[in-house]
């Protein structure tokens, strides 16, 4: 029951709209928690025991964390998170870990493992572990309430996919039992439709053509290589930004503001700045919990100081930057799931980083107006579009092989020759994904710069405004790629 | 507040600290300013920053930057 | 604070729209309604209009549905045998080649992923213009769902999809775009000359178990069953070769079904190596589809066991389908 398909839409979020709407306002937040075990139940059937247990876990750690005093305080924190970690490591890093071995050992030495993991454990245990952690440092005080917190773990809109919530901010809404009200339905029903258009005409389109070229990549090679990775960036973004506008809207109607895990990561003038507006709350989780307590940690700090008065500053700097910025990234390769493909995208940014941050003197003094920011923006693009090109590989092997393969018979001709058009989309399909994103990149551009459509939709008369409503309507509905013929496109990012 | 704003303006001359009140939201000052920022402020004024502390409210003007090390000097 | 006094504002301003709004419960009911009502209305007309694209002129067909609705090309009552399913139908029976050596007249109405309900209408078009004598059905849109949960919503689905074609032929746009004309006329069957070997090995293992099919799926089938009837049409399964889509536990659900029905059952699965498919060399994609080589081995084979069990017309030679002829020398060159 994924997010954008007719059973959660048009069955199962209507039916817990009505129980929600029905229901008083104390047992709403009830509500919205049984949907959410039944959301995940739909997924992961008994797994949710998983969920669960790790609820048990983060509610019981928080009251001890408030009780404990000195280093028992950071042994329990330890405890706790150790337990959530750990889970979420054995369930998806066993496997890689023991092929591995037996790939060192030659033989098999450990018994082959495959567990069956639960879906969002990635993201919850994220939400869990910053939970836990922010109490340890005081920022608030421990939640006596476990429906609270089980519902801060397992809201349905987030499970899945995040983004990932920070618990101070979100349970006040979680938990309002506030009615829906017309603006919020209307707010959140346009979100969805939103991400509906992203994903069904742009993403579910392109997908065509991505999995053909990755699932064949032996016979593909030069522009077609490079046309098909970036057409999975723009895939990747329209499908997994398209889904946080569903879920976003989703969660909306209920009255809880999401945070946004987007901001127009193609405008970036660098790497850095890209994964400032790539996923961000991933970004921030890493920033908070990892990146900021190595930074200021006893080691880092020495260094710093030693480096500056020994070597100056901009060797202390990148020293810092490499001993902050390795953890980050190992975490987020690893994160992304157990595969030396995804290690490898990790480094990759981490490589790319640490190289910005050692430029950067030279890019301030430099590289400014228009003209540079537009290279620089260029740039950037060559990077995010190599790194997805491994990013989708199955294996580390098959982006290597693909990305050898982009200067073996590499030429312009391709674009014209028809060789695109044999990768399973044809000239008015091109067309359309182009056309569409283009209007997906204006309109972004709109609101990022402060339009708010609601509003701007409330000054129209209504014929106006119920034309706009169908033009999108039907837009999804002529150009989306789906029904037979298409292929029914699961989420991606509910995989990690 | 004198000595803050020398501090900020050793790491990055270039910003208006006085009228920035946004400091790491708007992402004027980024990640690796702030780790330097801390080390000297640590100096300067004999305090320990904790990780609790590396939240953006803390660091977005001169005036939090002030409010938080006094509440750490009273500790 | 000159922003504080416009946020009251505004928030005051927000309130009397509440209480306005609080009043006109039922307008606001009424106007919901209305936007509804808009909606359908607008679907019907864009369903007409789209219908009218894609199907009553079939020559323009061009995709998906070229197949089942390029039958209303054909010369009426021509067509003795109809074979609907997927994508495994046209990539297991030639027409032309059947022809040829049987003088057997078949026209393919398939599509590829058609369902069960696509099916029936695939057969209902088929049967305006034409008096087919025998409908082989392929036996891999038998099991095209998934759980009862989901057959019920999918089924709702197609329902949904048949009161507003606009939904299934959404597609259209692409032809007004290239203004592309059909393809020759090759009755439906697709030539794949390359191949992707299947390595898989034996895959039709004997098994006491047996999947059955979908009582969803079911039901919809007992409507193609009094169809058939209604029209006096010999109603035969058929499952083409292919690894990826059949295993032993199909193949005794659907001899289940078929013997239940009464209705007769050839699974080619199980005559691979009478068929002599080699699926080194037979298939286009590792077992899914048979290429040309092993749809001209199923041809052959089904040539025979057609003119064995049923009594059709041999229309070689026949002054009014001159046409076939034409097409068949095309054939001979597009193949060769």
């Amino acid at each position: 029951m994924g997010y954008h398909e007719p059973i959660f839409l048009g069955v199962f979020l209507p039916v817990v709209m009505l129980l929600y709407q029905l229901c008083t306002k104390k047992l709403r937040p009830w509500i919205l928690l049984l949907a959410s075990y039944v959301f995940f139940w739909s997924f992961s059937r008994y797994l949710v025991c998983y969920l669960i247990g790790a609820t048990i876990v983060v509610y019981v750690g928080g009251l001890l964390l408030e009780k404990a005093k000195g280093n028992r305080k950071k042994w329990v924190l330890g405890c706790s998170t150790g337990m959530l970690i750990g889970v979420l490591g054995i369930l998806k890093y066993s496997g890689f870990v023991t092929e591995n071995v037996n790939a060192l050992a030659g033989d098999t030495l450990l018994p082959p493992i495959k567990l069956m993991v639960p879906i969002g454990i990635s993201f919850y245990t994220l939400q869990g572990v910053a939970y836990l952690v922010d109490v340890y440092w005081e920022k608030y005080k421990p939640e006596l309430h476990f429906g609270k917190i089980a519902l801060y773990m397992g809201f349905f809109p987030h499970v899945l996919e995040g983004p990932i919530c920070l618990y101070d901010n979100h349970v006040k809404e979680l938990w309002s039992g506030e009615p829906i009200n017309g603006e919020n339905l209307k707010r959140g029903i346009m979100r969805i439709t939103w991400g509906l258009l992203k994903k069904m005409i742009i993403a579910d389109r392109l997908y065509i053509l991505v999995s053909k070229v990755y699932d064949n990549y032996r016979t593909y090679s030069g522009l077609v290589i490079v046309v098909a990775a970036i057409c999975y960036t723009v895939q990747l973004y329209m499908e997994f930004s398209g889904c946080m506008d569903i879920v976003i809207g989703t969660a909306k109607i209920f009255g809880v503001t999401l945070p946004e895990n987007f901001r127009l990561p193609f405008v970036s003038k660098n790497a850095g700045e890209f994964w400032r507006r790539w996923h961000i709350t991933l970004g921030t989780w890493f920033k908070t919990y990892i990146f900021y307590p190595v930074s200021i940690s006893k080691p880092v700090k020495k260094w710093n100081k030693f480096a500056t008065k020994k070597f100056g500053k901009y060797v202390a700097k990148l020293g810092v930057s490499a001993a902050t910025l390795f953890p980050v990234w190992l975490c987020n390769g690893i994160w992304h799931g157990a595969q030396w493909g995804y290690i490898f995208y990790g480094m990759y940014y981490f490589v790319i980083l640490l190289v910005e941050a050692a430029l950067e003197p030279i890019v301030k003094k430099k590289c400014v107006g228009p003209v540079w920011d537009g290279i620089r923006m260029a740039k950037t693009w060559v990077i995010i579009f190599t790194g997805e090109l491994f990013f989708r590989a199955e294996r580390l092997s098959v982006g290597l092989s693909m990305f050898g393969s982009i200067f073996k018979g590499f030429t312009l001709q391709t674009l014209w020759d028809g060789s695109l058009l044999a990768l399973g989309l044809s000239i008015p399909d091109f067309l359309c994904a182009f056309a569409f994103t283009i209007l997906v990149a204006v309109m972004e551009h709109k609101k990022e710069a402060g339009l708010d459509y609601y509003e701007k939709l409330q000054e129209y008369r209504t014929p106006v405004r119920w034309g706009i409503y169908y033009a999108f309507i039907f837009a999804i509905i002529i150009f989306g790629a789906y029904g037979t013929g298409y292929q029914k496109v699961d989420l991606i990012y509910a995989q990690f | 507040m004198e000595q803050i704003l020398e501090i900020l303006n050793e790491i990055d001359d270039t910003i208006d600290y006085e009228n920035e009140k946004a400091l790491i939201d708007d992402h004027i000052l980024d990640s690796f300013g702030v780790i330097s920022l801390v080390s000297e402020l640590e100096d300067a004024f004999d305090i320990t920053i904790g990780a609790k502390e590396m939240v953006p409210a803390n660091f977005n003007s001169v005036e939090a930057l002030f409010a938080m090390v006094q509440r750490l000097q009273e500790n | 604070m000159n922003q504080n006094l416009e946020g009251n504002l505004h928030n005051e301003k927000k309130r009397g729209e509440n209480i306005r709004a609080g009043k006109s419960r039922w307008h606001q009911g009424f106007r919901v309604v209305c936007f509804f009502l808009g909606l359908v209305l607008l679907l019907h007309g864009a369903s007409i209009v789209v219908y009218a694209m894609e199907c009553k002129n079939g020559k323009n067909c061009v995709g998906r549905n070229s197949k089942v609705f390029g039958i209303r090309n054909e010369k009426e009552n021509s067509i003795d045998v109809l074979v609907v399913g997927d994508s495994e139908t046209y990539t297991s029976i030639s027409p032309m080649q059947l022809y040829d050596e049987t003088g057997i007249t078949s026209y393919i109405s398939g599509q590829y992923g058609q369902k069960i309900g696509e099916t029936k209408e695939a057969i209902r078009i088929a049967l305006e213009t034409q008096k087919p004598k025998l409908i082989l059905l392929e036996t891999n849109v038998l099991y095209r769902s998934k759980g009862s949960a989901d057959g019920i919503l999918s089924s709702s689905l197609e329902g949904l999809q048949s009161r507003f074609p606009i939904f299934q032929y959404h597609n259209a746009w692409k032809n007004v775009l290239t203004g592309k004309k059909s393809l020759e006329n090759l009755k439906g069957f697709e030539i794949r000359k390359w191949c992707k070997a299947y390595t898989g090995g034996e895959y039709m293992e004997e098994t006491s178990l047996h999947r059955e099919i979908p009582k969803s799926i079911q039901k919809q089938m007992d409507e193609i069953i009094s169809l058939c009837k209604e029209n006096n049409v010999t109603l035969v399964l058929y499952s083409a070769p292919s690894p990826k889509n059949y295993d032993g536990e199909k193949h005794n659900g659907i001899e289940c079904y078929a013997n239940e029905k009464n209705l007769a059952y050839v699974d080619l699965n199980l005559k691979t190596s009478e068929l002599e498919i080699d699926w080194a060399k037979d298939t286009a994609d590792h077992g899914d589809h048979l290429n040309l080589s092993g749809a001209q081995k199923t041809t052959r084979f089904l040539g025979t066991y057609l003119k064995d069990q049923f009594d059709l017309e041999d229309h070689r030679g026949d002054e009014n389908l001159k046409e076939w002829d034409i097409s068949l020398e095309e054939y001979h060159k597009k193949i060769a």
